[in-house]
């Protein structure tokens, strides 16, 4: 097993950087947002799952939103030697699971989240150069350090790659 | 109310949501055996309090696929109240009840999806009158939302509410058992933080 190249889990409000080979993985988004950001030269990737758009002073779990999880990514990632002027974006989930339920928080959440993910990058200028979003079904996602590309899997429709 | 949070449970509030699950569940046995006219079993609760990063853990595998059965919770009790069907229970609940034997996940048609949405809103309501008469809380229960789909994801619904206030979820889960067979379903009964107060102080007299 030594050999094999390592894939590391991305929980529910977590986030986690890997260098090539290696990959990282987070298990059915729903309405949640997997943010992928990827440095080509050093072959650095990170990924972050967020659970909700905008945070709240009082909370100090910062990778659970979108506005606070992605530069606490990038910070992680200049650590391991990335250049924030290089990185780009893809991003995937913000689906809403199901359709026309909405008490409360969790109306269009999945919704709110890509559009926060979105804004958050855009401000930071880091470009968005794929996405899977939207929709009502739950997606698992891989992104691989060596090549960038994420591989998207979903119980209703084909494995993707974007 | 507003500095309450789920660390502050004591174990005799834990006893008494895990009290208020037994009957709660133990109704819904009851109808259930006499809709499907089979045995059911079901598990003594199960209180929980998890981080939301692992959520999508419980129930054994974030990516399996299961239908889920919504229903929002208004009026006196706020929250949420979830079914996660596994997949040969699904089939089975519409094969009785259709005398059918050819029904199962990738052939739910939109009268099977009705059965099962009204089987739940069945059960939902059965739980949730014996939560009402225990506490004298009007409980008002949406229509059902359905899907089928990876477990993990359907779970991303009860992490929202409770990622809002906090890191952690609090979840009343029952097991039940179709005819010792071991086919699985689960029942989460999820109210909001406000609510899970509002009954303990009640059902404790304070």
């Amino acid at each position: 097993m030594e050999n094999d190249n390592m894939v590391v889990k991305v929980g529910i409000a977590d986030l986690n950087v890997v260098k090539s080979p290696d990959s990282l993985i987070s298990y059915a988004l729903g309405s949640c947002v997997g943010i992928c950001l990827y440095d080509n030269l050093t072959k650095i990737a990170g990924m972050a799952h967020i659970l909700l758009p905008v945070s709240k002073p009082d909370d100090s779990n910062l990778m659970k939103y979108a506005d606070t999880a992605i530069p606490l990514l990038i910070t992680k990632m200049e650590e391991q030697k990335a250049n924030k002027f290089r990185l780009k974006a893809k991003i995937a989930g913000g689906a809403n699971m199901f359709q026309a339920f909405a008490t409360g928080n969790t109306a269009s959440i999945g919704d709110r989240n890509v559009e926060m993910t979105k804004a958050v990058l855009n401000k930071l200028g880091i470009q968005i150069i794929a996405e899977d979003t939207g929709g009502n079904a739950g997606r698992t996602i891989e992104f691989t350090a060596e090549n960038g590309i994420l591989h998207i899997k979903s119980l209703s429709s084909k494995n993707k790659e974007i | 109310m507003g500095n309450f949070s789920l660390d502050d449970l004591n174990y005799e509030e834990f006893d008494t949501l895990v009290e208020l699950g037994n009957i709660g569940i133990g109704n819904v046995a009851t109808s259930l055996s006499t809709l499907l006219e089979k045995t059911i079993n079901v598990s003594i609760p199960k209180v929980n309090t998890l981080d939301i990063s692992e959520i999508s853990d419980v129930l054994g595998g974030s990516e399996k696929r299961v239908a889920g059965v919504l229903f929002g919770m208004s009026q006196d009790i706020e929250g949420m109240m979830l079914f996660i069907l596994e997949e040969k229970f699904a089939g089975d609940i519409v094969n009785i009840l259709f005398k059918s034997d050819s029904a199962n996940f990738d052939n739910l048609d939109e009268i099977s999806i009705s059965t099962l949405k009204e089987v739940a809103n069945i059960m939902a309501g059965t739980y949730l009158n014996a939560i009402s008469s225990m506490t004298d809380f009007r409980i008002e229960l949406s229509v059902p939302y359905f899907t089928v789909d990876m477990l993990g994801a359907i779970m991303d619904i009860p992490a929202i509410q409770f990622g809002e206030i906090g890191n952690k979820i609090l979840l009343v889960e029952e097991k039940i058992i179709e005819g010792g067979e071991g086919f699985n379903s689960y029942l989460m009964f999820v109210p909001t933080l406000d609510s899970i107060k509002k009954i303990l102080d009640k059902v404790n007299g304070k």
